[in-house]
């Protein structure tokens, strides 16, 4: 019996060698195939994702650039419609910052209004300075309180843009009737050159 | 030797393959966010703001 056993020894061996190799093998042949993957993928998967991304990346990117300059066009449409509409007031905007001094239409208004009270000035003097986006004048009068308050508020309704840079009421000591005050008022007058 | 060459062989395998996965999906997910079209488009998307204040010309219309 035991004479039997030592004699299928080497067969045992040459069994678990065999078997052992095929595990090689095997393992082998699992290793070479993720290899082989690894490497269709490197060389036949990567390039074609790279270029299906690009393309779809690109058209999401045109996507957004076609929705943004949609809405660039409305917006200039828009702007377009806006100033139409300025461009039908137009006037107004001359009227109240005109590109040139405008002297005889101030002159006017400002000598219409104060006659409007019963204001009348002497003379309008202004003072007109080279680089600057306004003249100025200075508004002195001997004139009755009331009558000067309407005028200023009228004045102050002026279209024309007009800065008070002060106002100077004072009672007058030459009058008769004692209801005369002396108004100073200097003013600066904007326009816009171009 | 021959089963731990095996056994390293594999791991290897394995390892080679995720990390050529990974950087195909990540090559593809840059491609697919950073846009390829030239910096010269994006002068026209300089946004144009439509809002002019016209309520100025009401006030001094209101004026006279």
């Amino acid at each position: 019996m035991k004479a039997n056993f030592s004699n299928l020894n080497p067969l045992f061996a040459y069994l678990r060698q065999k078997q052992e190799d095929q595990k090689f093998v095997r393992s082998l042949e699992i290793g070479g195939t993720f290899l082989l993957i690894a490497f269709f993928i490197f060389f036949a998967i990567k390039p074609t994702f790279l270029t299906i991304s690009k393309l779809v990346g690109d058209i999401r990117h045109k996507k957004n650039l076609t929705l943004q300059l949609r809405k660039k066009i409305d917006d200039i449409i828009a702007a377009q419609d806006l100033f139409a509409q300025v461009q039908e007031k137009y006037y107004l905007v001359d009227e109240s910052l005109p590109s040139h001094p405008g002297f005889y239409k101030l002159n006017s208004f400002i000598a219409s209004t104060a006659a409007k009270h019963q204001i009348y000035f002497d003379k309008l003097q202004y003072n007109l300075k080279e680089n600057e986006l306004f003249y100025q004048t200075t508004l002195t009068q001997s004139v009755s309180f009331t009558p000067s308050m309407f005028f200023l508020t009228e004045l102050s309704q002026s279209r024309r843009l007009l800065d008070f840079n002060g106002l100077n009421l004072s009672v007058n000591e030459a009058s008769t009737s004692g209801r005369q005050i002396n108004l100073s008022l200097p003013l600066s007058i904007y326009y816009w050159p171009k | 030797m021959k089963k731990q060459f095996s056994r390293y062989f594999i791991l290897i395998s394995i390892f080679t393959c995720l990390a050529v996965f990974i950087l195909v999906v990540q090559k593809s997910y840059d491609n697919l966010i950073s846009a390829s079209i030239d910096q010269q488009d994006y002068s026209l998307i300089k946004t144009v703001s439509p809002n002019l204040n016209i309520q100025v010309l009401d006030e001094i219309e209101k004026r006279h």
